[in-house]
């Protein structure tokens, strides 16, 4: 399938930072592109998608992935001939593009994840650029500066260079082959002026001579009107800064102007066009000021994990510091005082390293609205709003696939055909919006489209239909939970998109295990919109700190709904099963000293606690001694090291520097369940 | 972190491997040296439910959550007390910090490999499955344990439940 070299770990570790540049490539073309709508993209945007293209093709050539050549090679000659004006732009070769990008994609993920390549829709892409290259070039027979060939392209002066490029000894051991950088060079080079000469440096005697290592030294002479960049980009994967180096030569015709030479350092050529609009030299965001590093996130996980211990450390000095006399060792309690300021800052500015903007789950839907509404013949506009919003980068990943079958829905069910809009009364263009914003410790988005509406009377029906007891009593707060319970589907049919009847259930059980909620309202005729709110990080988690006989767990605050001491006569049996009564409704009784077999704890419910927790679609009562404490925990794992502890989400370490666990309150309700399935088959 | 037992190679150019011996009531055993991380006493754990007795929770070491696990209580050699001089051996294997508690520490010993002679089936409380051998020491007999083997086991419970 690919050429990929055989060996060594030590190439392969060179394929992954070209993997990880061809995504970025990919997704900033699929960024442009998509940002078109209509329009026809201008000199930079042409400029950018170019290089994106470019530079693919360049690594994919040197890293032996032919087939990624090929279709990045087609794209790319369309793309040059377009950004130069030779053809006409045509709003529909956007989607060409975007195809192309897909087929790139699904290469770059075989050799990336070894994932099936789906060759004939790669064929299918190279055919259709390959057409369309032939078909819009062609008629174009008079080429407006005298050029023939599409490339190299027109209108620069060429300029003599002098390359030397001083390759390390382990040049070879990279998985450069000279060779191919030598005839890629020679391809820049204007007919005839291509010279090289190898210079030999350190020879050693012929028996220590190891034939693996690079003792050459290459010195290259070539005139090309394309640029230093241009050449620079051959190198781009064989060569360090310093390996190489190229020397204008003095040459005998250009006088270069302070704008020409900025034109010059564009990237390939820079037509005559670009240059009328005064805007060559800014044509090309030049290396641009870089002002952020890349750092290994189980780099900042270490960094958060420290400073995490630094905040238990720093509240076991609190507390033991709480007992001493105030007046006596008053600098030393500002001091403690101080500290714990200060290891505070120093944890949010730790968490902040964390966060990134929501921007990067957002640019995903532009691409993807368009085709589904293009699929469902609907006018629809995407709105995004706060794409700044910062959170958490475990939970971005996490959160897309929520996002995506919202935003899926809110196209299919909730947005109505033009026709019908137009009937309504409303804009035939609908609008989506996805807005994102941070509300105290939390993260709110938003996806709303101002559809139909949820139909009240068809999720009633819908709801019976699928056995789920209603009445007609209902509010419709309690009507759109309906659409949260498992199986449930209105669509009227099933499409592809959506409709399947796994959908909103899954949503919110994804959005839960987040440490998350969600919220549906709608009004008839005026649209529909979710609300999900999350935890602005998964490090750390609000928590209530309560006892139960010796022992301390920490619950998720985002589960709690209110806790309370029940008085005798709200505690009954039903079924055998121990309910209590809060506000007409019985809740089942959870107590956690059975399911954890904790001795020395309270065992009546009315001498303890009852903590009413929300677990998924229903509510729980969890038995334990005492609320002790509110606070932020740090979420450290258990199975780093111990196997899964049922029934919890993971553990922190209390001011004491003593393990709590934190419960994970769905696994204790099946932990129940199952004690009494088993209990029910003892009798 | 799974390199195999410590050669130190002497001038002779024989090689030997070094153990951390250690007791579990009368008898004595050893583990590969570079398996240990460190060497702590017993301080309060935080229980987990559901565990089996020899599991006797977790702690908080410098920030990770480790495992102890008691081998006095599985092995049953003798009571398990838990006093002052009570030792965790925490070690590093399978990629996981895990702790087992013991009565004692004794020593570090480097014994050549032509000394470790294999497990007879009986003899020892521990099954044959985690040991690596039998070793003379001073007149003394050392049991070898596998660590690896041991705490990877399902009867421990440490990296997976048997249910």
């Amino acid at each position: 399938m690919s050429a990929k070299e055989p060996d060594s770990n030590d190439l392969s570790r060179f394929n992954q930072a070209f993997f990880e540049e061809c995504a970025e490539h990919l997704a900033e073309m699929e960024r442009i592109l998509v940002s078109l709508g209509d329009r026809e993209p201008d000199r930079d945007q042409w400029d950018a998608v170019f290089r994106a293209a470019h530079s693919i093709k360049g690594g994919a050539g040197i890293f032996g992935f032919d087939d990624m050549t090929v279709v990045t090679h087609a794209l790319e000659s369309l793309l040059d001939l377009l950004r130069n004006r030779e053809i006409p732009y045509r709003t529909s070769m956007v989607d060409l593009f975007l195809e192309a990008g897909d087929a790139i994609s699904m290469q770059l993920a075989g050799h990336r994840d070894g994932k099936a390549v789906d060759r004939q829709a790669v064929e299918a892409v190279t055919a259709k650029l390959e057409q369309a290259l032939l078909r819009e070039s062609s008629p174009r027979e008079l080429p407006a500066a005298g050029v023939t060939a599409p490339a190299p392209p027109p209108s620069l002066q060429p300029i003599p260079y002098r390359v030397i490029f001083s390759p390390p000894a382990d040049l070879f051991a990279r998985g450069v082959r000279i060779e191919g950088l030598i005839e890629e060079l020679s391809e820049l080079a204007e007919p005839g002026s291509f010279r090289c000469r190898a210079e030999l440096t350190g020879i050693p005697p012929f028996d220590g001579l190891d034939p693996e290592r690079c003792l050459t030294r290459w010195h290259f002479t070539l005139t090309t009107p394309a640029g230093e960049d241009a050449i620079h980009d051959v190198f781009m994967f064989a060569a360090e800064e310093h390996e190489l180096e190229v020397i204008r030569l003095a040459g005998e015709e250009v006088s270069p102007s302070p704008a020409i030479a900025a034109a010059l350092a564009a990237p390939p050529p820079v037509t005559t066009a670009a240059r009328e609009r005064g805007d060559g030299p800014g044509a090309r965001p030049a290396a641009e000021p870089d002002n952020s590093i890349r750092v290994k996130t189980g780099k900042v996980d270490q960094l958060i994990n420290q400073v995490g211990e630094l905040l238990i450390t720093q509240s076991m000095l609190s507390q033991m510091s709480a007992t001493l006399d105030p007046v006596l060792h008053e600098r030393l309690l500002a001091c403690v005082l101080q500290l714990e300021r200060n290891a505070r800052d120093l944890q949010g500015s730790v968490i902040s390293m964390r966060l990134v903007p929501i921007s990067t789950v957002f640019n995903r839907f532009p691409r993807m609205v368009r085709e589904i509404a293009a699929k469902l013949g609907k006018n629809v506009e995407l709105k995004l709003v706060g794409e700044g919003t910062e959170l958490d980068r475990g939970l971005i990943e996490k959160i897309a696939d929520p996002l995506s079958h919202l935003v899926r829905n809110a196209l299919d069910h909730g947005m109505e055909s033009p026709e019908e809009r137009a009937a309504a009364g409303k804009p035939a263009t609908g609008t989506l919006t996805l807005a994102a914003s941070q509300v105290g410790g939390r993260i709110l988005i938003q996806v709303s489209e101002d559809g139909r509406g949820l139909d009240r009377e068809r999720i009633l029906a819908k709801a019976a239909q699928s056995g789920i007891p209603v009445s007609e009593t209902l509010t419709d707060e309690e009507v759109c939970q309906l659409i949260f319970l498992p199986g449930f589907s209105t669509a009227a049919q099933v499409t592809d998109l959506s409709g399947r009847g796994v959908g909103m259930d899954v949503v919110q059980r994804n959005v839960l295990a987040l440490g998350g909620r969600i919220q549906l309202s709608s009004e008839p005729g005026k649209g529909t919109s979710v609300t999900i709110s999350l935890p602005l990080t998964l490090a750390i988690v609000d928590g209530l700190s309560v006892s139960v006989g010796e022992e301390r767990f920490i619950v998720p605050v985002s589960v709690m709904i209110e806790s309370l001491q029940p008085s005798p006569d709200q505690l009954k049996m039903v079924n055998g099963r121990e309910v209590v009564r809060v506000r007409g409704d019985y809740l089942p009784i959870l107590r956690l000293h059975q399911l954890f077999a904790i001795d020395g704890a309270v065992e009546r419910p009315e001498r303890g606690i009852l903590m009413l927790v929300a677990v998924e679609t229903e509510r729980v009562a969890l038995l334990v001694d005492a609320l002790v404490d509110e606070l932020q925990v740090v979420v450290k794992s258990v199975e780093a090291n111990f196997r899964h502890v049922e029934g919890s989400a993971g553990a922190t370490i209390l001011g004491d520097g003593k393990v709590a666990l934190i419960l994970d309150l769905s696994e204790l309700v099946l932990m129940q369940r199952r004690s009494i399935a088993e209990a029910a088959q003892a009798a | 972190m799974e390199i195999g037992n410590t050669a130190t190679t002497l001038t002779g150019g024989q090689h030997l491997s070094e153990y951390l011996t250690f007791r579990l009531g009368n008898e004595n055993y050893g583990i590969d040296i570079l398996k240990v991380q460190e060497i702590r006493g017993y301080d309060s754990v935080t229980r987990i439910a559901n565990t089996p007795d020899f599991i006797k929770g977790v702690i908080n070491l410098r920030g990770v959550i480790v495992p102890i696990v008691d081998l006095r209580i599985k092995f049953a050699t003798g009571e398990a007390t838990y006093h002052q001089f009570t030792v965790v051996i925490i070690m590093n294997v399978l990629s996981r910090v895990v702790g087992i508690v013991v009565d004692g520490v004794s020593d570090v010993v480097a014994l050549p490999p032509e000394s470790v002679k294999p497990a007879p089936e009986l003899g020892s409380t521990l099954d044959t499955r985690y040991l690596s051998g039998l070793a003379d020491h001073h007149g003394e007999m050392l049991v070898l344990v596998d660590i690896e083997k041991l705490i990877g086991s399902d009867e421990l419970q440490v990296v997976k439940t048997s249910h």
